[in-house]
């Protein structure tokens, strides 16, 4: 299909000699956000580093726009098309806008520039007030804020999204995620999205997989998925959050 | 209290005040002496960190066979003997021995060789241990940022600068009040390879109190000066 944009073509990974990811076929859409969800110790963080190009692969294949990375790109110029915020912010030392600007600022981008495409981010996911304040001195919401708008700023083809709210409270994690989906669908950036909160699935997805023991059970758009598991295992699954 | 003691104390303040006099009055051969164990100390160390940390960064993430055997070695040379490193380098570098040809013997070159190799293991082992604390994922969201390897290294380095200070200071600290290796390896020609410690042990042999004592005052405050600069560092850095 034409509007491929990331395709994982039977993909595993070993992980300390086991097998964490069975081989795998996965692929997002442009403007799509697909959810992986699973219960602990599933898998959804070892597919989700493994279609980002940050560990390798015991077999399969990621291609990006129909380039091969490895062949046709290198992990680089691969990383340099994507962004992926995780469940800590990860943010180095020094001011919420050094942070923000930093891979701008790593693809060589000139200062003013970066100031210029760094502020209006800011202030769509409303931290633009803190854009001096040493990330030392943020709220974790605020922190996770930062590290959105980090991602944001670039303009990724594909965003990768490892439970990024995991570590926040219940009503800032609302919120997050409700501005999140609003800026995704304004921006219509292809997603992926680890999650293990079934109403972050039906609100920011499109489509879903469900993954357990490195296998992929059950995959299709959120609605179907969440309305109808295949086997009895996913609907264990699904259970679980109820 | 007796004569000889009286005595005693009056030549040891005697001295105090001596060594007081050689360094506010600029004695050139003290100046000498302390400018040469800068050189030396200095220069070894800087050595020892533009290759300890690429060292440390990459043993803090690779993973081989063997690793903990050099982490290990690494940790031994922590408690390396100085007059061990003299002995060994001393042997290489003897006229007929297989570095003799570089003609080293006796120079501060040998000296900041054998300075080298004892601020070395520090260097990668506090580097390994700062790495070690970061964050695993820190790693990877720098690099899906898009940096490239020189990038990611420079901006870990960055993360953990005030643990490669203390890396630099901890090997200048041993290098520069180390005796061993040095009067091995140096000999304490005078203007050459006499550097403060060699020059305490040998103006306390010959009963110059004086002397030892400038020198003695000069090390304690380049200590002094150490551990103002890590706290300083520690202090200013917890307010960013």
């Amino acid at each position: 299909m034409s509007d491929l944009l990331v395709q994982a073509s039977r993909i595993s990974v070993h992980r300390d000699g086991r097998l964490t990811l069975q081989p795998t076929d996965f692929a997002v859409r442009a403007g799509e956000t697909v959810g992986i969800y699973g219960p602990n110790g599933a898998g959804k963080s070892t597919l989700l580093q493994a279609l980002a190009g940050l560990l390798p692969l015991s077999s399969g294949s990621v291609t990006i726009a129909g380039k091969i990375l490895g062949q046709d790109l290198t992990p680089l110029a691969y990383h340099r098309r994507i962004a992926a915020v995780f469940q800590e912010p990860l943010l180095l030392r020094g001011t919420v806008s050094h942070n923000v600007g930093l891979g701008l600022a790593l693809r060589g981008i000139r200062k003013s520039e970066r100031e210029e495409r760094v502020q209006p981010v800011l202030e769509q996911l409303k931290i633009g007030h803190l854009s001096n304040r040493p990330v030392s001195k943020l709220s974790g919401g605020e922190a996770q804020r930062a590290s959105l708008a980090r991602a944001l700023v670039l303009d990724p083809e594909v965003l990768f999204l490892d439970e990024p709210f995991a570590a926040l409270d219940q009503p800032t994690r609302r919120r997050l995620v409700r501005e999140l989906g609003e800026l995704l669908r304004a921006r219509r950036i292809a997603t992926v999205f680890v999650t293990h909160e079934l109403t972050e699935v039906s609100t920011l997805c499109d489509r879903c997989v469900i993954l357990d023991a490195g296998t992929i059970l059950q995959e299709g758009t959120t609605r179907t998925v969440l309305e109808r598991p295949q086997t009895q295992r996913v609907a264990e699954i699904l259970d679980m959050q109820e | 209290m007796g004569p000889e003691a009286w005595s005693y104390w009056a030549e040891i303040g005697q001295g105090f005040i001596g060594a007081i006099r050689l360094l506010v009055t600029g004695d050139p051969e003290t100046w000498a002496i302390i400018r040469q164990s800068l050189l030396i100390s200095v220069s070894a160390t800087l050595a020892s960190m533009a290759l300890g940390v690429p060292i440390g960064a990459w043993l803090a993430n690779a993973r081989f066979v063997g690793r903990g055997v050099v982490l290990a070695l690494c940790n031994t040379g922590f408690g390396l003997p100085p007059v061990v490193v003299g002995l060994i380098l001393s042997i290489l570098l003897l006229r007929h021995g297989p570095l003799g040809y570089l003609n080293l013997r006796f120079t501060p070159a040998a000296m900041m060789i054998g300075q080298f190799i004892l601020s070395l293991p520090i260097i990668i082992n506090l580097t390994v241990v700062a790495l070690q604390q970061l964050n695993p994922k820190l790693r990877l969201q720098i690099r899906v940022l898009g940096a490239s390897r020189l990038q990611t290294l420079w901006l870990l380095g960055r993360e953990i600068r005030l643990p490669l200070l203390v890396a630099y200071m901890a090997g200048f600290g041993a290098v520069v009040s180390e005796v061993g290796a040095s009067q091995m390896l140096g000999g304490n020609l005078p203007g050459s390879t006499r550097v403060l410690t060699t020059a305490i042990v040998m103006e306390t042999g010959m009963g110059h109190y004086d002397r030892a004592m400038a020198y003695g005052i000069v090390l304690l405050l380049l200590v002094a000066l150490i551990v103002g600069l890590l706290t300083w560092a520690q202090q200013g850095d917890r307010q960013r």
